[in-house]
């Protein structure tokens, strides 16, 4: 614990500097910008800078990309409150109440909250981030092949079952991804797959060109086939959070921090979903259910904690297991193996600051989204006005350099491309996009994690079942993917409803 | 992660029957390209470390999703008579979306590489919003002051980018 402290004080010591600071300040103000754009997404955002920055030292590069990742997630509240248009996929449930507040004249009050919830669900995650991380490593050193199966399994299971409408839609997708992933030479034996013959194939398919692809391309395509449309934007009152407002919610701000970050930590599960699920509980336990979705500022604050929590909660897995928590917290635990720093349970052991660097960051990042929550609201929302038909070719032009820069191979730009049209394709057929992302990260895991399990046991699945993690997550993915099969799922309920009624029956007497 | 496609833009049965014997289709011939790839006997490798294992498991599972989407389809009426057309396939969002595709491949295959990026990316940039504010501004009657916005921005856009990559942050551009 005390050596923790040590480390940690480190950490910020060596943060409290000009440099760091102006890229922290620079990197939200990036963040919140792309965040405001609707269409724009946390990954992309990500993805295009880690190009960026590949010649930064690490240490700027990951607070960069940090910065961003926790500016694009708070910008998109502003669409939300302004426009009703989540300005990323996490900030939807901020747009039931945020916008009912808008139209009462008090948007500005709306972002006080926003920036209140946000602040406050990106500390605690932040603390959390700081005391589960060494622990779930140190935890996930006894891991081996078998468990890191089920954990890769599991994440491309929750992600295709929660991202989109359509659970099969979504499991197709991830393992789409799990399939990108293996093209190339394998990771045991060095054996060309699926090359078809093309030399560029055989270092496999490159994520952030891939990324770029899926999430900045494809949303280019899919925002210019539709009509261009003007934004009208709400006028703003004053932005200053009322602290009354947070004392009076201390309640709901606590549960959905402590949502936030156990949604961010399931692997696969993004922010919307923290948000979503802040907001539900938040509903369930209110004194004032009816101002739901009329412009209840525990709603909003609720939403906004919960999906800032998430973020640090995604951190924690991608740090201590390799198995990032979100599409975005993906790409982060990308560029921190293009930095040179492999996440997973030996990292406590091979850069243990480097955990602790990552809480100095994001706290960096908060103080960054609180600076311009409080004091650069009205000019920040000018890049609301800038039409569609400017920004998105830009962002083109981005995607292509951003698709280049990591290896300067001209191949990544035509990946990028062909990446690109199909997931334009696939998602106007109502495919989700975030599974495809982390069968491509977690792919490598689960290929190599399954094949050395089987060769330990020379071809006996039993370990895979019966070790005690094992079992454990192999219960739960089974167990998650059979309550999609509709006669299983009614059993379930049936038994669930038997044994309550059972229960209360007994209780009763 | 993402959030709900309006109903009005979920694709019909049919599109779902199409796309699920796609998958079939493609589970398919990964299945067979695993099963004949080099499973590396004459090394020693063992049946349970052989390149193809997990690809061919995957194929399979692709295969069994493929089916279940089209039985699926099939029976929410994927054969019956009147159907919409797919999204991608009404006329006006074709013809908004080859333009599109048109200017970026463009580009990305065609200038990029051929010319200094800062005059690829404007050029490609000038085109690109004139064309998409083309009938808006013809609409107001200022077609020529568009086309001098469009060219002012592709050059400072343009020029920024080459300069923030290339100068700031040293990145090698294509």
């Amino acid at each position: 614990m005390l050596d923790g402290l040590v480390l940690l004080g480190h950490s910020f010591a060596g943060f409290m500097a000009v440099k760091p600071i102006l890229y922290t300040l620079g990197a939200t103000l990036i963040g919140v910008l792309v965040g405001c754009m609707p269409g724009l997404s946390a990954t992309l955002c990500i993805a295009l800078l880690t190009t960026l920055t590949i010649k930064l030292p690490p240490n700027d590069a990951i607070l960069i990309l940090i910065c961003a990742y926790v500016g694009t997630i708070y910008g998109g509240s502003r669409t939300a409150i302004l426009l009703n248009i989540p300005g990323t996929a996490a900030n939807a449930a901020a747009c039931l109440d945020g916008y009912a507040l808008a139209q009462k004249g008090q948007a500005g009050r709306a972002m006080g909250i926003a920036t209140t919830g946000s602040v406050v669900g990106s500390l605690f995650g932040v603390i959390c981030l700081a005391l589960l991380t060494p622990t779930l490593g140190e935890v996930a050193l006894s891991f081996g092949a078998f468990e890191f199966f089920w954990l890769a399994l599991f994440g491309v299971l929750m992600s295709g079952s929660i991202a989109g409408t359509d659970p099969l839609k979504g499991w197709m997708m991830g393992l789409l991804g799990l399939f990108a992933t293996l093209v190339g030479q394998d990771g045991i034996h060095a054996h060309d797959r699926f090359t078809l013959g093309w030399p560029e194939l055989s270092g496999g398919i490159t994520l952030i060109p891939a990324l770029v692809g899926a999430f900045g391309f494809c949303e280019i395509l899919t925002v210019l086939s539709e009509p261009m449309k003007k934004a009208l934007v709400n006028s703003v009152d004053s932005v200053l959070p009322r602290i009354a407002d947070v004392f009076k919610y201390w309640k709901t701000i606590l549960r959905s921090g402590v949502i936030g970050v156990y949604v961010g930590i399931l692997p696969g599960v993004g922010e919307d979903m923290a948000a979503w699920s802040s907001y539900a509980a938040a509903r369930r336990a209110s004194k004032e259910k009816e101002l739901y979705g009329k412009g209840s500022i525990e709603g909003l604050m609720a939403a906004e904690t919960g999906d800032n929590a998430s973020i640090p909660g995604g951190i924690i897995p991608a740090l201590a297991l390799a198995i990032p928590g979100s599409a975005p917290s993906a790409v982060l635990m990308a560029a921190m193996i293009i930095h040179g720093v492999q996440p997973g349970p030996m990292l406590m052991v091979t850069h243990p600051q480097f955990v602790y660097d990552v809480v100095a960051m994001t706290t960096l990042a908060t103080l960054g989204m609180l600076f311009y929550g409080l004091f650069l609201v009205r000019p920040l929302l000018a890049v609301i006005r800038i039409p569609r038909s400017i920004i998105m070719p830009v962002i083109f032009v981005l995607c292509t350099v951003g698709a280049f820069a990591i290896a300067s191979r001209v191949f990544d730009i035509w990946l990028m491309l062909a990446i690109g049209i199909a997931c334009f394709v696939l998602r106007k057929c109502n495919y989700p996009i975030a599974p495809f992302v982390l069968g491509l990260v977690l792919g490598d895991i689960l290929d190599k994690s399954l094949r050395r399990g089987l060769q330990i046991t020379n071809g006996d699945l039993t370990p895979f079942f019966t070790r005690p993690v094992s079992a454990l997550l192999a219960a739960i993915t089974l167990f998650t993917l059979a309550m999609y099969i509709p006669p299983v799922n009614r059993a379930v309920r049936g038994v669930w409803a038997s044994a309550l009624a059972a229960i209360r029956g007994i209780l009763a007497k | 992660m993402e959030g709900e496609a309006p109903a009005e833009i979920l694709p019909s049965a049919r599109a779902d029957f199409i796309g699920g014997l796609a998958w079939i289709a493609f589970g398919l011939a990964v299945g067979i390209g695993s099963w004949q790839m080099d499973r590396l006997e004459r090394m020693g490798v063992s049946f349970f470390t052989a390149p193809g294992l997990v690809p061919g498991v995957l194929g399979v599972l692709m295969t069994a999703c493929g089916v279940v989407l089209a039985v699926r389809s099939w029976r929410r009426g994927a054969l019956g008579a009147a159907q919409l057309p797919p999204v991608l396939l009404r006329p006006e969002v074709l013809s908004r979306i080859g333009v599109t595709l048109l200017l970026c491949l463009g580009f990305a295959l065609g200038l990029v590489g051929r010319m200094p990026f800062w005059a690829a990316a404007a050029a490609y940039l000038f085109l690109q919003i004139a064309v998409l504010q083309y009938s808006e501004r013809k609409a107001r009657d200022e077609v020529a002051r568009g086309l001098l916005v469009a060219a002012v921005i592709a050059l400072a856009a343009a020029n920024a980018i080459a300069l923030v990559f290339e100068k700031i942050f040293l990145v090698r551009l294509p």
